[in-house]
């Protein structure tokens, strides 16, 4: 499949690889609100974790202690 | 790796932590360590130079606001589509490969000016040495002169 490209793909790198950068960064506070708000409505950890193709561990070493801290515990399975 | 470095210095590590914690990055990198520069006090050298080259806390923020917005913009992403929530703290941010290159690379600017001590200058001296990155682009932004801020601070070191 090609890489899309429908946008204008910049032509310095410095600005291609600043946009990997800012990306990143946006992805995880995407992941973050999402996650958040995946366990507030009640998924497990399994179910997130298949929905982000991780694996349970991963998502639960990310992201048990910061949901807990704010008073959101998942569900059991 | 900390026992050189004078208090000021100390205050900019455990300062970045604080920024990046409640920037809600995983981690710890190069601007942090500025933005954490720019809450020194003004009667400190590098809050002093910080200041007289018009690089407040707010302004930096702002600057790296601008900065992201851009470089995704480039790539035909528009920020203020995206419905984000405020940032959720991050408990214990890690130092990222940036921040820590920064700062082995402060000890070695302290090392070649002969200075015993590791100042939040040598540290600044070396976030800005870099010439690509988060930090650069940030101070384009923001309209600072990053060669003539580095030399600010190696004046005031000395």
């Amino acid at each position: 499949m090609p890489f899309p490209t429908d946008f204008e793909t910049p032509r310095d790198p410095a600005d291609g690889l600043a946009a990997v950068v800012a990306m990143r960064r946006l992805a995880d506070r995407l992941e973050v609100a999402e996650v958040e708000r995946a366990v507030r409505d009640g998924w497990t950890w399994s179910l997130v974790a298949e929905a982000l193709g991780v694996t349970r561990q991963a998502v639960h070493k990310k992201h048990a202690k910061r949901l807990k801290a704010l008073g959101v515990q998942a569900r059991k399975r | 790796m900390f026992e050189r470095f004078t208090r000021d210095a100390r205050l900019v590590v455990t300062l970045a932590e604080e920024e990046a914690g409640d920037l809600g990055s995983p981690t710890i990198e190069a601007e942090h360590l500025l933005l954490a520069a720019t809450r020194l006090d003004p009667s400190t050298p590098v809050g002093a130079t910080l200041a007289a080259h018009g690089l407040g806390h707010d302004e930096l923020l702002e600057a790296l606001d601008a900065e992201r917005a851009h470089s995704l913009a480039a790539v035909g992403i528009s920020i203020s589509d995206f419905d984000l929530p405020p940032a959720r703290p991050t408990p214990k941010p890690r130092f990222g490969a940036n921040a820590k290159s920064a700062l082995e690379h402060g000890l070695r600017i302290a090392l070649e000016r002969g200075d015993r001590r590791i100042e939040a200058g040598h540290v600044l001296l070396a976030v800005l040495r870099s010439e690509v990155g988060t930090v650069p682009r940030a101070l384009r932004e923001a309209d600072v002169d990053r060669e003539a801020l580095s030399d600010g601070l190696a004046a005031a070191l000395d």
